[in-house]
């Protein structure tokens, strides 16, 4: 069956895709085992396949290629596939065929990208993953998350729109459909990367991510946190590596969300703000491009997609059960969850980069990377973030959804499925900790970095407890700033609020002269010549009679009778010839002076 | 129990911690001070 799905040219992105449209037609079990099936065999598909250049078509005199299989993107479709797989399982019992069609759809476009092998392609799919994603935050079908789903989409579309020109321009100027090393030279260039930048909620394009997430499904945000971000840190690493603008953007990205991650009382939105962080080390990785800060941005990848996936589906969990989030909605849980509790303190582990947990293998390499380069302000920047981290990912997230304040709710464990899929987040993220030789075997450089020395343990170590320190002094003192029922604007104020002011403003001064036109010069104007144009030529022609009616002696009451009989010639259209050839003269002699 | 969904989750300080606090803080600012000062 696999070398039959190889020759017919399914790679594995349309395995996903295709499969997505079969599953509103099944039911029961046959449905779920179809569903666990499609990430099982794309993930067969791609183990047999060879690198290079696969499933190839022409059209308009272009290549276009489905499949360029190599270590990068190799490694990219393997967390891919994986993390489907996961969420799927924890999808599983969810019954609404929305969020499994859009789920599928979503991570197979996910794949389509990353094994883009030309532009054309790759756009192709971009487009196919905003859209399907769209629908994973219309499932919740909340007037908010409706709202959120549209914000969304409005912005990826700008971003796609900035991509699209990009290509366009990129082909003109190159002649080159190939999707491989760009680099910031030309203007096609420059909105390719801003597209991307958008993708990757590079600051200040970041908003939508935390602003989206958390409004998406319970297992919507579990898929989302996987895809969108880390396809373009992929394209990123494909395009641009070694661009230095991509260092400081992603040291500045790496800090600014851990100030808002610790005023915002959603949960999911903390987890949010800790996505871009996350997503800023990789960025920087990008940057500095050499081969140890690449396979530290793909490792991370790897492992942030466990992990934050693991922190969405404990959060998704609670959402579940309790349909809550808030920090000050929920507080407590461990007493009722205790399996929920320990996965998510595993995510949390992970995610601070713990020792033998999986963070600490790969974030280290990055840093190291910026170390090794000599940049000394962005290392610093690296590690304040880190501390960042662990002050709201590592121990605000648990520690306000299962410590805490006791809300009062008793609310059971989830269902079993999403036990199991925590469960299976949960383990990869110790194993890799553990032994992270299987993840620097499938890298795409060659790895001899070695994460377990005394140096980084200790220094990471120091790092964690001060971090933990910092948060329970803070906490204890009174300092920690309180959790507030309220939406925190970052520069999405741009659009929610500064688009509303500008909406005003253009519509009072626009519609505004639309109206004074519409007064003035439709209505008044039009009115006063139409009333003009009515009598024009019998006015004009007594012009010259009335002083003629003077100088002949002709009495008053003549005149008027003269004055009345030009009217009712002019309205009945019967001037004697001599009238009409001296009002045609008179038109004449108006339009030339005109001239 | 606590009441279900406050408006506003507030930390309200434990007497003596705040002293504690500044001596950390004064602490972690002396040891990162020596130690940018080693690297120089």
């Amino acid at each position: 069956m696999i070398s039959y799905l190889l020759n017919m040219g399914f790679p594995p992105g349309l395995i996903f895709i295709i499969g997505a449209l079969f599953i509103p037609l099944l039911k029961g079990k046959i449905k779920s085992a179809f569903m666990l099936l499609l990430p099982l065999v794309a993930f067969v598909i791609l183990v047999s396949v060879p690198d290079g250049s696969h499933w190839t078509f022409r059209l308009l005199n272009y290549d276009l290629v489905l499949g360029q299989v190599d270590r990068l993107s190799r490694v990219f479709g393997y967390i891919f596939i994986l993390i489907s797989f996961i969420a799927i399982i924890f999808a599983l019992k969810a019954e609404d065929d929305l969020q499994h069609v859009a789920g599928f759809i979503y991570a197979g476009s996910a794949l389509g990208v990353t094994f883009a092998g030309d532009l054309f392609s790759l756009y192709i799919f971009w487009e196919i993953m905003a859209v399907a994603s769209t629908f994973l935050i219309l499932a919740r079908r909340t007037v908010a998350s409706q709202a959120a789903a549209f914000r969304y989409i409005l912005v990826h579309i700008v971003g796609g729109l900035f991509l699209l020109a990009g290509i366009i321009l990129y082909i003109h100027n190159s002649g080159s459909l190939t999707f491989g090393f760009i680099g910031l030279s030309s203007m096609g260039s420059w909105l390719i990367f801003i597209g991307i930048a958008v993708n990757a909620a590079i600051p200040p394009l970041h908003p939508w991510l935390k602003d989206a997430y958390p409004e998406a499904t319970a297992t919507g945000a579990v898929f989302l946190s996987a895809f969108t971000t880390k396809s373009a840190v992929y394209v990123m690493a494909r395009t641009f590596p070694g661009t230095e603008l991509l260092i400081w953007l992603g040291a500045f990205m790496t800090i600014i969300p851990v100030f808002y991650a610790e005023i915002e009382n959603d949960i999911r939105r903390v987890l949010g703000y800790s996505l871009v962080n996350q997503v800023g080390f990789m960025m920087c990785g990008v940057g500095i491009g050499t081969q140890l800060a690449i396979n530290g941005t793909v490792s991370h990848a790897f492992c942030h997609i466990l992990y934050k996936a693991l922190l969405f589906m404990a959060a998704g969990s609670v959402l579940h059960v309790t349909g809550k989030i808030k920090c000050t909605q929920i507080g407590g849980l461990y007493k009722t969850m205790p399996l929920t509790c320990l996965f998510c303190l595993i995510g949390a582990a992970s995610i601070s980069a713990f020792p033998l947990f999986s963070g600490f293998v790969s974030k280290s390499m990055i840093i190291s990377a910026a170390g090794h380069h000599h940049l000394v302000a962005v290392w610093l920047m690296l590690q304040f973030a880190s501390a960042g981290v662990i002050a709201h990912a590592g121990i605000k997230v648990p520690y306000f959804t299962f410590f805490g304040h006791d809300s009062g709710i008793r609310a059971k464990e989830p269902p079993l499925n999403m036990l199991i899929a925590m469960g299976m987040a949960a383990f990869l993220c110790v194993f890799l900790g553990v032994y992270p030789q299987p993840l620097y075997d499938i890298l795409p450089y060659p790895v001899e970095y070695v994460p377990y020395t005394g140096a980084h343990v200790v220094g990471q170590l120091q790092l964690l407890m001060f971090g933990i320190l910092a948060f329970y002094l803070l906490l204890r003192s009174g300092y920690y700033p309180a959790e507030i029922r309220a939406i925190n604007l970052d520069t999405d104020w741009f659009y929610r609020k500064g688009a509303r002011h500008f909406f005003n403003l253009t519509d009072k001064g626009f519609n505004g002269i639309n109206r004074f036109c519409d007064k003035v010069l439709a209505r008044n104007l039009s009115a006063s010549l139409g009333r003009f144009s009515k009598n024009a030529p019998a006015r004009l022609t007594l012009l010259f009679i009335i002083p003629a009616c003077f100088l002949t002696g002709k009495k008053e009451n003549e005149r008027a009778v003269l004055k009345k009989n030009v009217y009712a010639a002019f309205e009945t259209a019967s001037t004697s010839l001599g009238i009409s050839a001296a009002a045609a003269m008179l038109f004449i002699v108006m339009l030339v002076l005109i001239k | 129990m606590e009441d279900e969904e406050k408006m506003e989750l507030s930390h309200e300080p434990v007497p003596g911690y705040r002293t504690v606090f500044y001596i950390a803080m004064a602490v972690a600012v002396a040891y990162l001070g020596f130690i940018f000062i080693r690297c120089l």
